[in-house]
């Protein structure tokens, strides 16, 4: 989708403590053209790394030494609240909507949480890595698609037309309304028409930054 | 001939008196009217008297016997110890309790017996102290419940580590007949896009990529797989959002009801615990229970977490040999807890557990 690609290559960190992965990361940011300056296996030498060489983005695996649980997600949020021109793209074996939703509180914008099998899909992997650079907020489309897939007695969603769970599942991926609009064949004013209808429908307070729009649709659908 | 036949007797009632009066057993004689006519030195030393004169001519029941060992009064007329005067017929009693000079009870085995007393009948009573036979009673009946607890628990224990077997080899089969199978049918799938790279370059991309979505599904199994082991979200985010997410991928309708203090972990045992017992009953509910259904309640109460899983589904649920339920009780009671399930024929099922939050290792901080 991102053809041009830009002038300065993206320059970027990895922190895996898985070694294999790390590599193979590497190896595909470099063969994308965008430059590795820096890689790691815990959270700790991860924030040195970031010190030191502002990069564009900080690609980071969520369990890392030493408890194996949140370190990635508490270096990611530091990261993100102490150096503003570095965004962050979390990855993750397991969907976990709470750790989605603590990253995107966490900044207003460049982050993204992608679940670890996504990066063999390469091309979705790389518009991530750009689309967080440049500080949009992505997320997977599967936690996106557990969410929406949670049964409800009485549910609101009910309400939505099949045309508008398209629209929201997008929405709540992070999407813009143009992005949408090229994924859906429409016309940006017919998507903003469909997210319209959508907020006024579920009673979500309408915001025009997508970031916050993404956080308030997950929010929404995990609450419902 | 008179002295010939009474001088003897009146030795041996001496001797008889000296041998009552040095007597071990305690020695109790009452009269016609109930009245007490004798007592030994033993029975007055268990009764607290110093002297056993004290005691001769006092109401015999009003004044050892007049109320039970709960407090509650002692009426003469139900007393059978005195009745034996009117019955005639001896009797023994194993366990009774005497009052005591400072008004404490002593627990004593007694036998009664008639006696002649000028033209009625009085009682002769032999009694002793059992205060030791009671504590060793007590002390051999703890120790039944302890063996039989003991008991218990290695019964619990040895389904325990069965249950840990049943799931060790659930485990590998799920791994060998997915995940293992696939990566082998992978490899050979690699093999042939090797062969076909040489000759046709376009055809050994097709292969390459089916075995990558072969791949994606293996992932996918495998992580499902890691997760039923032991779910990440549990270890480090707790049981709150553990259930949170049990509720996301729940084929049917969960209603969680979460009262739990949010900014502080249970331990991590009972968060185990709760997790592993809910995803048992919630199992069930959907195996068996034809629910559509289900309500999750943890609550935390200061010194125990209490949860239910209440389905609306056909009931009849028990805990029985190799029912989850079993393991579920078993999981519960090893954490000190208790698991209660109703189940009425037509349903619905609820299931409550209650576990101390003191008898698992503090949280980590």
């Amino acid at each position: 989708m991102d053809a041009d690609a830009p002038v300065d290559p993206l320059r970027v960190v990895l922190a895996d403590d898985a070694v294999l992965v790390r590599e193979g990361i590497a190896r595909l940011l470099a063969a994308a053209g965008m430059e590795v300056v820096g890689q790691t296996r815990e959270a700790v030498g991860l924030l040195a790394i970031v010190n030191a060489e502002r990069p564009d983005v900080a690609i980071v695996d969520i369990r890392m030494p030493p408890t194996f649980t949140l370190e990635g997600l508490e270096a990611a949020c530091r990261i993100r609240a102490e150096h503003a021109s570095t965004s962050v793209l979390l990855l993750s074996t397991y969907v976990v909507a709470e750790d989605a939703m603590d990253l995107l509180s966490s900044a207003a914008g460049g982050v993204g949480y992608l679940l670890k099998d996504s990066v063999s899909n390469v091309d979705e992997f790389l518009t991530a890595v750009r689309r967080v650079a440049a500080g949009e907020s992505t997320i997977d489309p599967s936690i996106v698609g557990e969410l929406l897939g949670r049964r409800r007695r009485a549910d609101p969603l009910a309400e939505l037309t099949p045309r508008e769970r398209d629209v929201l599942a997008l929405m709540a991926q992070g999407r813009s309304n143009a992005g949408m609009a090229g994924e859906l064949w429409v016309t940006e004013g017919a998507v903003e028409k469909y997210v319209k209808n959508i907020l006024a429908k579920l009673e979500i307070q309408p915001d025009e930054r997508d970031h916050r729009r993404v956080l308030a649709v997950l929010t929404y659908l995990d609450n419902r | 001939m008179q002295s010939s036949l009474t001088s003897p007797v009146a030795v041996e009632s001496e001797t008889l008196l000296r041998v009552i009066a040095t007597a071990a057993d305690a020695l109790w004689v009452v009269d016609r009217d109930g009245y007490i006519r004798f007592l030994n030195p033993a029975a007055a030393a268990i009764l607290g008297y110093a002297d056993p004169a004290e005691l001769v001519g006092r109401p015999s029941h009003a004044t050892i016997h007049y109320k039970h060992a709960d407090g509650s009064p002692y009426p003469v007329e139900d007393c059978p110890m005195l009745r034996v005067r009117v019955t005639g017929q001896p009797l023994h009693i194993e366990e009774d309790w005497f009052v005591r000079k400072n008004g404490t009870l002593v627990p004593v085995a007694y036998g009664s017996a008639p006696f002649p007393d000028d033209d009625g009948w009085g009682a002769v009573i032999t009694f002793r102290d059992i205060t030791e036979r009671l504590r060793l009673d007590a002390a051999a009946r703890r120790e039944a419940l302890e063996r039989a607890h003991a008991e218990d628990v290695r019964m619990s224990r040895r389904r325990i580590a069965e249950a840990s077997d049943a799931a060790r080899e659930r485990i590998e089969r799920d791994i060998h007949d997915g995940a293992q199978q696939q990566l082998i049918a992978l490899s050979l799938r690699l093999e042939e896009a090797r062969a076909a790279a040489r000759d046709d370059p376009e055809a050994a991309a097709v292969v390459i990529d089916l075995a990558r979505s072969e791949l994606r599904l293996a992932l996918q199994e495998l992580r499902e797989l890691a997760r039923g082991i032991h779910p990440t979200v549990l270890t480090g985010r707790g049981l709150a959002a553990a259930l949170r997410a049990m509720a996301r991928r729940s084929a049917i309708p969960i209603d969680l009801e979460l009262d739990l203090s949010a900014d502080r972990r249970l331990p991590p045992a009972i968060e185990g615990c709760a997790y592993f017992v809910i995803g048992e009953a919630l199992a069930n509910a959907l195996r068996h229970a034809e629910a559509t259904h289900v309500t999750i309640r943890v609550q935390e109460l200061p010194e125990h977490v209490r949860f239910s899983i209440a389905d609306d589904g056909i009931g009849g649920a028990t805990i029985g040999a190799g029912s989850g339920l079993t393991a579920a009780r078993d999981r519960v009671a090893a954490m000190g807890g208790t698991l209660a399930i109703s189940s009425p024929p037509a349903g619905p099922t609820k299931l409550t557990a209650t576990v101390p939050l003191a008898s698992s290792q503090p949280a980590p901080a």
